[in-house]
């Protein structure tokens, strides 16, 4: 674990706040769909990502890093309700995405056409819903996909293939 | 809902974004949150887990060394580097753990023993020397002396054993002394038959100087 001085690692933070802020409070608002909650779940992970980026820590894969936490903090305030550990459930790694909260505050500047689709990604089975996400709203390529959920490439295309079918499917888009 | 619908969706979805009054709150936030240094993080778990590790280092090399210095000890006769050890740390830690009158009786006297053993030792090696009998004869002084504080201490409660340990042990402080009388009586002999057979020499060699004259 190499230390290194403050300010170059608070910069470098920075650019990639710059970069990277908005795709990840995107991330968390289409799974909770509260802006309130979505800032601060956003803040946490960043947060995070600063933390150990002070601390000296050699990371391989910052974007990686960023959604992993969104996603388990994600899954925590998901359980929050039914669970008074978050740390515990952070701990036990990885789960699939509980669906939408249903009486979850559906942001009113957010449009109908939007707030249908992302209910649709969210309907997505777990193993399609991020890839699907990323690919489609953020606009991702495969590889860099693969980098961030730590699969291989040709597993990412596949899932989008399969996703995409599956989203057609249940919004009832007809395939051109 | 149609490809048309779905496009527009998802170009509402990436519209989502964050104000730039927001974004630079969050972003002060981030920083003013206290972050943990990472030299109190080094501090926390490597100095602690090197400390620890070195404590059980320490202990280990401690019971070795001790188990190893105590078993030369026991084997050390006066003159050795370790015969202190034996006598002034060991022996008076044994008979810490002798809280019966009766074992603190049987270990002074069994203190004398040992002391017997190492003066055959000494005369068995040619090793005892007017020193050595000083230093024994002092030994034999203390524990003596020591030998009658318990005696006294456990007269009234075991007279019987304190009256045979004390026989006991006066006849170890004979037998005792009595090798060291021999072994002084031996040693002036030798040193008398020394000067003879100097002085033999020394006549000799006047004799031959004599006769070469």
């Amino acid at each position: 674990m190499a230390v290194m001085s403050g300010e170059p690692i608070k910069d470098q933070f920075t650019s990639f706040y710059e970069k990277e802020s908005d795709a990840l409070f995107r991330f968390c608002y289409w799974r909770v769909t509260n802006r309130e909650l979505a800032l601060e779940l956003a803040q946490e992970s960043f947060a995070r990502l600063w933390a150990k980026m002070a601390e000296g820590a050699q990371m391989d894969n910052q974007r990686a890093f960023l959604y992993v936490v969104a996603r388990h903090l994600i899954i925590d305030w998901y359980r929050k309700g039914k669970s008074g550990s978050l740390e515990a459930l952070s701990e036990e790694g990885e789960r699939p995405f509980e669906p939408m909260d249903q009486n979850a505050h559906i942001d009113i500047e957010v449009g109908s056409e939007a707030r249908r689709v992302a209910e649709k990604i969210n309907d997505l089975p777990e193993q399609y819903r991020d890839v699907v996400y990323m690919r489609f709203v953020e606009d991702l390529r495969p590889r860099e996909i693969s980098q961030i959920l730590k699969i291989s490439t040709n597993a990412v295309s596949v899932r989008i293939t399969r996703g995409l079918e599956e989203l057609r499917r249940i919004s009832g888009i007809d395939k051109k | 809902m149609n490809q048309e619908q779905f496009d527009k969706g998802i170009e509402g979805m990436r519209e989502m974004s964050m104000s730039a009054r927001e974004k630079a709150a969050m972003l002060k936030s981030i920083f003013d949150a206290p972050v943990e240094s990472p030299y109190v993080r080094l501090f926390n778990i490597s100095f602690f887990a090197s400390r620890q590790a070195m404590a059980m280092a320490f202990s280990l090399l401690l019971v070795l060394f001790t188990g190893t210095a105590a078993y030369a000890a026991e084997r050390s006769v006066p003159g050795d580097a370790l015969y202190l050890i034996k006598t002034e740390v060991f022996e008076p830690i044994v008979g810490r753990f002798k809280l019966k009158p009766e074992n603190q009786l049987a270990w002074e006297a069994e203190k004398i023993e040992r002391r017997i053993s190492e003066v055959e030792k000494l005369v068995s090696e040619n090793k005892l020397d007017e020193e050595k009998v000083r230093g024994l004869e002092k030994k034999i002084e203390k524990a003596s002396a020591a030998f009658a504080i318990v005696a006294e201490r456990a007269a009234s409660s075991t007279a019987s054993t304190t009256a045979a340990h004390k026989v006991k042990v006066e006849k170890l402080k004979n037998d005792l002394i009595e090798k060291i009388g021999e072994k002084k009586e031996e040693s002036a002999k030798r040193l008398k038959d020394a000067a003879v057979k100097g002085l033999d020499i020394k006549d000799g060699k006047r004799e031959s100087a004599k006769g070469n004259k």
